[in-house]
């Protein structure tokens, strides 16, 4: 019984191994991104809210501690940005989407649209 | 010296399951003899104007499955900026098409693609269709056919940059040769099937088939690279 427990498990983590990247060319850390963001938008609640938005924080956090091994991916300061504006609080909305539009000057002029619309 | 080793060896798991991955990606291609051709040959209009970023429209569902566009959604951005693109926030971008009534990439076809350049700064729209999205099952085993058409297309042009068309079948039942243990894990599975894995590995492979971007240290030089045949865009 061991035995077979042992290898469900171990053709469980197989199967998540395919997808799971080795650290990539770009350098970009997405933590466990796409799995919280589909959580998060197949049910939402303030919990999978909660969990995506700290791992949208934790990506941000290791990026930064990481002495330049890591960057923040395109998109995780905006994301944080709306959820923060959605929350009502525009003062961290601005100042995330500022920190997308200065990462990235591919993202400025829809982080303008954002910045105005929070303002 | 023990967690390098262990890094090591971790890496080559992941290595070796990423080869297992794509063999199953491939591994259901038609056999047509592939004639060597460059990227560069296959997708000038991508090297010729280097788009930088992408806007990720919803799916076109085709599908019978309710939920793949939001499988795809959640999927798309990681692979695709590890090919190098900035990819607009999709959940931000989502959000303010659905404030606009648009929840199907279908409402945008009529859309100049020039108009998303201007409002939103993209370089390139991203549209795909998801064709099918099919479970089956047998006794001793399962499978998911999913087939997806990528069509992206340039907001400076109109024109279209990159067309692909993936159809892959992945095994979801047991790989075991003992018949008992073969029962049982398919049956285990079957129960917890979790698509999501499914829909990352569709798209990280349809996705690796788009010549770098600006973020990857080989954007430009696969140019002359071999591509394949079956990489062409399809008729229409």
């Amino acid at each position: 019984m061991n035995k077979l427990l042992i290898s469900l498990s171990l053709s469980a983590t197989l199967l998540t191994g395919c997808v799971m990247a080795p650290p990539h060319p770009t350098g970009f850390y997405w933590g466990n991104y796409s799995q919280s963001l589909y959580e998060y938008k197949k049910s939402p609640s303030p919990t999978s809210l909660e969990t995506h938005r700290n791992t949208l924080l934790d990506i941000i956090a290791t990026a930064d501690n990481s002495k330049g091994q890591y960057k923040v991916p395109p998109g995780i300061y905006a994301e944080l940005g709306k959820i923060e504006l959605d929350r009502g609080d525009k003062a961290s909305a601005v100042k995330w989407f500022q920190q997308e539009a200065g990462h990235f000057p591919e993202s400025a002029s829809l982080m303008k649209t954002l910045i105005e619309k929070a303002g | 010296m023990m967690p390098n080793m262990m890094k090591v060896a971790l890496k080559n798991l992941a290595l070796a399951a990423a080869l297992t991955g794509t063999v199953l990606l491939t591994g259901c291609a038609t056999t047509t003899p592939s004639v060597p051709i460059t990227k560069q040959q296959v997708f000038p209009a991508v090297y010729g104007e280097k788009p930088a970023s992408i806007l990720v429209l919803p799916a076109i569902n085709h599908s019978t499955a309710a939920d793949a566009p939001l499988l795809y959604s959640a999927s798309i951005a990681q692979p695709l900026t590890e090919q190098g693109y900035y990819v607009l926030p999709i959940p931000v971008t989502n959000t303010m098409l659905e404030q606009a009534g648009i929840s199907d990439g279908a409402q945008l076809l009529a859309v100049p693609p020039q108009k998303f350049g201007q409002m939103i700064g993209a370089d390139a729209i991203l549209f795909v269709t998801i064709d099918s999205w099919d479970t089956s099952y047998y006794v001793m085993g399962g499978e998911v056919t999913v087939g997806l058409t990528f069509k992206l297309i340039s907001t400076k042009t109109g024109e279209r940059l990159w067309n692909f068309h993936n159809q892959v079948v992945i095994n979801t039942g047991s790989n075991s040769q003992d018949p008992l243990v073969a029962l049982i894990e398919t049956a285990i599975k079957t129960a917890q099937q979790d698509y999501f894995p499914i829909a990352q590995q569709v798209n990280y492979g349809s996705v690796a088939v788009l010549p770098y971007g600006k973020f990857h240290p080989q954007t430009g030089v696969d140019a002359t690279q071999n591509s394949s045949e079956k990489f062409n865009p399809p008729e229409e």
